[in-house]
């Protein structure tokens, strides 16, 4: 029944997109006049409706026997930013050249994302946000909650393009603009390329293939820098390696003896000539303040808001939290453990906002990976930031594993559950975390 | 929706022209021209609020409904759209007024319903000027004023629009041949819909031209003999019927002479003007009855008693009769109620014809067998009616639920099934009498039979219809209804929510007596009843709204500049949307055939130097002059 539904759905996207593709302003219009012609003429001998149908009904015709004959000789780049944030609009351009010996008038480019037809096991689990605003039919029906999946494969919106004259062997740049609606990569497929025909009514529309990807980073919120006030660890030799590179070096500890195997580069050459025997610079590891951020990616399909939710919020942190004097590491589990360190000369934030932007969900069960991991680099941490979606068992062992082993824990449950309170836990609600969130950073901030 | 997508005000004026004539709402439409026509000219505008723009379009919407519920319950439901539709632009004028004359320049959808009011999640808009544009066309439409003018207007409507909307990228010779070929094709087009209209009407079923053709046609009668299954009837009330003695029992609508297997038809010479002035017998015989009923569109077939001599209270243009006994009336009112004198025993009328004795030869079989079972032939003709009818009543039973099929229906009626509804029996009736050489009609109208206290007259619902035989005998037509007469019984009883749609058609007919009572045709003292409330309920809602001086649309161009943009414009270099006029000018230097482009450069740097140093005279003169010159060249 559902494959049905879905397949339904699924024709009659496909026609409402043929219809606004295909139809100018006008022509949205001349078709509803045509139909309420139609219901009122339909019986010639009392109306003269069927007289208005015919004539727009040949006009619509005539004018798009036009579009057959729609060749254009255009060559068109996309121009994109690198990279923007989620729910952002951003303006871009085409910078299109008319290979033609004529000008085009009146034509509209715009950028064509294809087919994006979700999965019926996708229309099952998905929750629409916008459940609540919709009427008992729509709600009934579920087409607008299919459509509103479609849109959010799709990834953004796209302004209708601009109508514009490119002059015969000219190039012109073509505004363009698209609001983004969720983190991830944007792929598009192709260009539209629509021109009116010489009533104004149907567009002879033609799809050019031209792939290309826009890197949408997650949204983040104004959010206050914290306090973790954790004390500094000991960080092992190789664990930043940057560091050195960067100039900062491993604390001086002392000279002592060359011994066999020494690095070379560590001869200190003043004392060796003064006493006339090899002498080495000593070093220890350096103790720095080290925070991390645990992202807790074992979430199930149906908590996909809480999911978007705590990536905005890690991403809000990575973003927000100082990196001068101490380090940030993200840690979670993807397609495997991943830690990416943040400050003293390690990853950019951007760079981890870049991979925060396509992190996916994984297995529910992953849970247990990433306690392992955290609890494997707990001794280099000084404090540290749980983003959880639930509050149950495996969770709350994580938890107090690293606070016995002293470590300044904040734990940042995004869910609409209700949780018992507790000192230095926090529950955020997907719809409106920053409820939370704004009091957090004042509190310790 | 851009400003460009908008109705011009001519053309607009022009369609509401077009709209008045075909309606005749000449009032209206001058009105209305004039406020379009004025909007510019009008130099200040009415500052509204989300919440006033909320109020005009519940008003609207208030309008809207009201009109369609007094439409529904006075008109027949197939008029009904198009008294609306004719009234549309009316109803939905105030909101282009709202677009004229206030800051708010397009509707916005999320205005129209409650639901988006609360969600606020679309933020696209409805241009009024394009809506009323349709609106009054599709309108004039239903005005049917039979005449060709209609389509010339309409050709020359939509070329002005499509004038507007074409695309510069074809040639104008290419729209011009266009026109006369859309012009040519649409006229076939429309002929093929007539004719696919006429192919449904003598194909499809009954429903068809009852829902499409409201009046009843006096020349061919479809039955549902034939039919199987079970008839569903309505308890809408088609009649109030007052009578001071016992009413007719019968009122005809309609008689046919000529039966076609399972239709009657008539054959006559037409319809003759006739008067009804005055009755022409007198005395006790004579008696006086009141109908009130709905007259489609000023038209109907009039369902009278036999031998109806005078009709009075009846301001129709045309009263006319066939010879068969229908009456027609043509450009009367919307509802009537009219008097009619009669007297059945003067029934005469026309005298019959051979037409009134044939017998399809497919029946003749059964028909001889039943007059032979039944011994009809020997029957003396005083008491053969009474005969038939007994048969009927013992032999044979009323039905609504049908079972007889579409091969010869009469015949397996008369010999197999012995069931069937007033049809089988009127004709069975009237192919027996015929056979046995008594010439005899077909008649269809309404039998009155239920009193209503509520209203203490009769009233005649569309269950009511019926149908008999006239047989015409000792020199005049007499009525036979030979059908079982516990046929109103098996109708089944009303439906428990027959008193509350009774009650409200009882208030609808009150009100059209009302109306009928008006002396004038001036606004109507009742209307006052809805005009006081909506008065008092506009002026409090809108009180203290504020005019603001109209702020003229801001040129999209500097209008300093707007003779050089113009001129470029006909080399094709159009500025785009976030252009700057010195980007325009570097893309203009590539355009062939473009005069003095570094003066077009010095011109703008010129005017950019005008614009942000803000130097006066020296600059200004400068860029100005150097416009000019360039704007000589291009001239020459």
């Amino acid at each position: 029944m559902r494959s049905l539904i879905c397949f339904q759905f699924k024709i009659f996207y496909q026609l409402s997109q043929w219809y606004k593709h295909h139809f100018t302003v006008t022509g949205y219009w001349v078709i509803g006049g045509m139909l309420l012609a139609l219901m009122v003429g339909i019986n010639t001998r009392i109306s003269f409706g069927s007289q208005i149908f015919a004539f727009l009904l040949v006009s619509t015709i005539l004018d798009a026997v036009f579009s057959l004959y729609f060749k254009p000789k255009l060559l068109i780049k996309r121009v994109l930013p690198t990279f923007t944030t989620s729910g952002d609009s951003i303006r871009y351009h085409f910078e299109v050249e008319n290979l033609s010996a004529y000008a085009e008038s009146g034509i509209t480019i715009e950028d064509d994302f294809g087919l994006k037809i979700p999965g019926k096991r996708a229309f099952k689990h998905y929750i629409d946000p916008l459940d609540k605003q919709r009427n008992w039919f729509d709600r009934k029906v579920g087409y607008p909650k299919w459509l509103g999946l479609v849109r959010l494969k799709r990834g953004a919106d796209i302004e209708k393009g601009t109508i514009t004259t490119i002059l015969a062997n000219q190039s012109q740049t073509v505004p363009a603009k698209l609001t983004t609606i969720k983190r991830g990569l944007v792929q598009f497929e192709g260009y539209l390329i629509k021109r009116p025909g010489p009533l104004g009514i149907f567009n002879a529309v033609r799809r050019v293939p031209d792939q290309g990807q826009l890197l949408v980073l997650p949204t983040r919120y104004p959010v206050a820098s914290l306090d973790l006030q954790g004390q500094s660890a000991h960080q092992p030799i190789g664990s930043i390696p940057a560091t050195c590179i960067m100039g900062g070096a491993h604390e001086f500890f002392g000279l002592r003896e060359y011994q066999p195997g020494d690095a070379k580069r560590d001869i200190h050459w003043k004392s060796w000539a003064k006493t006339g025997k090899p002498v080495i610079k000593e070093y220890r590891p350096e103790h720095m303040v080290r925070h991390g951020l645990v992202l807790d990616t074992s979430v199930s399909a149906e908590f996909h808001a809480e999911f978007e939710t705590g990536i905005s919020i890690a991403a809000s942190y990575l973003c927000t939290l100082d990196t001068k004097e101490s380090l940030l590491d993200l840690i979670f589990i993807g397609t495997q453990a991943f830690q990416f360190t943040l400050g003293q000369g390690f990853t950019s934030s951007t760079e981890v906002l870049k991979v925060l932007a396509t992190v996916k969900r994984s297995e529910p069960d992953n849970i247990d990976r990433l306690a392992s991991l955290v609890t494997q680099h707990s001794d280099q941490l000084s404090g540290c930031i749980l983003l959880l979606s639930c509050w149950d068992e495996k969770r709350q062992k994580l938890v107090n594993q690293l606070q016995f082993r002293h470590i300044k824990v904040l734990v940042l449950i995004v869910t609409t559950n209700p949780i018992k309170p507790q000192p230095n836990i926090y529950v955020l609600n997907p719809a409106d975390p920053m409820k939370v969130l704004s009091k957090l950073g004042k509190a310790d901030g | 929706m851009a400003k460009e997508n908008s109705v011009p005000a001519t053309l607009l004026s022009v369609t509401f022209l077009l709209w008045g004539w075909q309606i005749g709402m000449w009032f209206f439409t001058v009105i209305f021209s004039a406020v379009i026509i004025g909007a510019p000219y009008f130099q200040w505008r009415f500052h509204l609020s989300e919440k006033d723009l909320h109020r005009m379009v519940d008003i609207t919407s208030l309008l809207f409904i009201a009109t369609t519920i007094y439409v529904a319950i006075t008109f027949p439901p197939a008029q009904a759209v198009f008294v609306v539709t004719q009234w549309l632009p009316v109803i939905l004028f105030p909101l282009l007024v709202v677009q004229l004359y206030s800051n708010i320049k397009a509707i916005p959808l999320s205005a129209l319903s409650m639901h988006l009011r609360r969600n606020k999640r679309t933020c696209k808009t409805l241009d009024m000027s394009n809506v009323l544009f349709i609106m009054c066309l599709v309108a004039a439409s239903t005005g049917n004023q039979k005449s060709d003018y209609f389509f010339i207007a309409i050709f020359f409507i939509f070329s002005w629009f499509f004038w507007l909307k074409r695309n510069p990228r074809f040639n104008r010779a290419i729209w011009v041949l266009l026109m006369p070929i859309i012009l040519f094709c649409s006229h076939l087009v429309n002929q093929e819909i007539g004719q696919f209209q006429r192919y449904l009407e003598n194909v499809a079923p009954e429903w068809y031209l009852k829902f499409f053709s409201a009046k009843a046609d006096p020349y061919h009668r479809s039955t549902a003999l034939g039919y199987i299954g079970e008839l569903k009837l309505s308890d809408r009330i088609m009649l109030r019927v007052k009578s001071s003695t016992p009413p007719p029992p019968l009122l005809r609508v309609a008689s046919y002479n000529r039966f076609g297997g399972d239709f009657w038809s008539a054959r006559t010479g037409g319809f003759e003007v006739s008067t009804f002035s005055k009755p022409q017998t007198t005395g006790s015989s004579l008696h006086k009855i009141s109908i009130m009923m709905d007259l489609d569109d000023g038209e109907a077939v009039l369902p009278l008693p036999l031998g109806t001599q005078h009709i009075w209270n009846l301001p129709a243009e045309t009263i006319s009769k066939n010879p068969l006994g229908a009456v027609k009336v043509e450009n009367g009112p919307d509802i009537s109620m009219f008097n009619v004198a009669y007297d059945v025993s003067a029934a005469t009328q026309y005298l019959p014809t051979a037409d009134d004795l044939s017998v399809p030869s497919f029946y003749h079989q059964v028909i001889d067998e039943f007059i032979v079972k039944y011994g009809l032939k020997n029957t003396p003709k005083a008491q053969l009616m009474a005969k038939i009818d007994q048969i009927f009543t013992q032999d044979y039973r009323y039905t609504l639920n049908l079972s007889n099929g579409f091969d010869q229906p009469v015949n397996q009626f008369l010999s197999k099934t012995k069931s069937g509804h007033c049809e089988f029996f009127a004709t069975s009736t009237v192919l027996i009498l015929r056979r046995l050489g008594i010439p005899t009609r077909y008649a269809s109208g309404f039998a009155v039979q239920e009193y209503s206290d509520l209203e203490s007259l009769y009233v005649v619902r569309a269950k009511h219809a019926h149908a008999w035989a006239l047989s015409f005998q000792n020199g005049h037509w007499q009525d036979v209804d030979t059908t079982p007469p516990d046929w109103s019984i098996l109708d089944g009883g009303p439906p428990a929510s027959r008193w509350i749609t009774d009650m409200w058609s009882w208030l609808v007919a009150e009100f059209d007596r009302l109306r009928m009572t008006e002396k004038n045709n001036t606004i109507p003292y009742w209307m006052i009843i809805f005009l006081l409330p909506l008065t008092w309920f506009l002026r409090k809602k809108f009180k203290g709204m504020k005019m603001i001086p109209w702020q003229k649309k801001i040129p999209q161009n500097p209008h300093e500049l707007t003779p050089l943009l113009g001129a470029l414009r006909q080399y094709q270099v159009e500025r785009q949307s976030g252009e700057t006029l010195m980007q325009l000018a570097l893309r203009a230097q590539a355009v062939p055939g473009l005069p003095e482009k570094r003066l077009l450069i010095m011109v703008m740097k010129a005017y950019y130097a005008f614009l942000y140093c803000k130097k006066e005279n020296a600059e200004t003169t400068d860029y100005k002059n150097l416009m000019a010159k360039w704007l000589k060249v291009h001239n020459t």
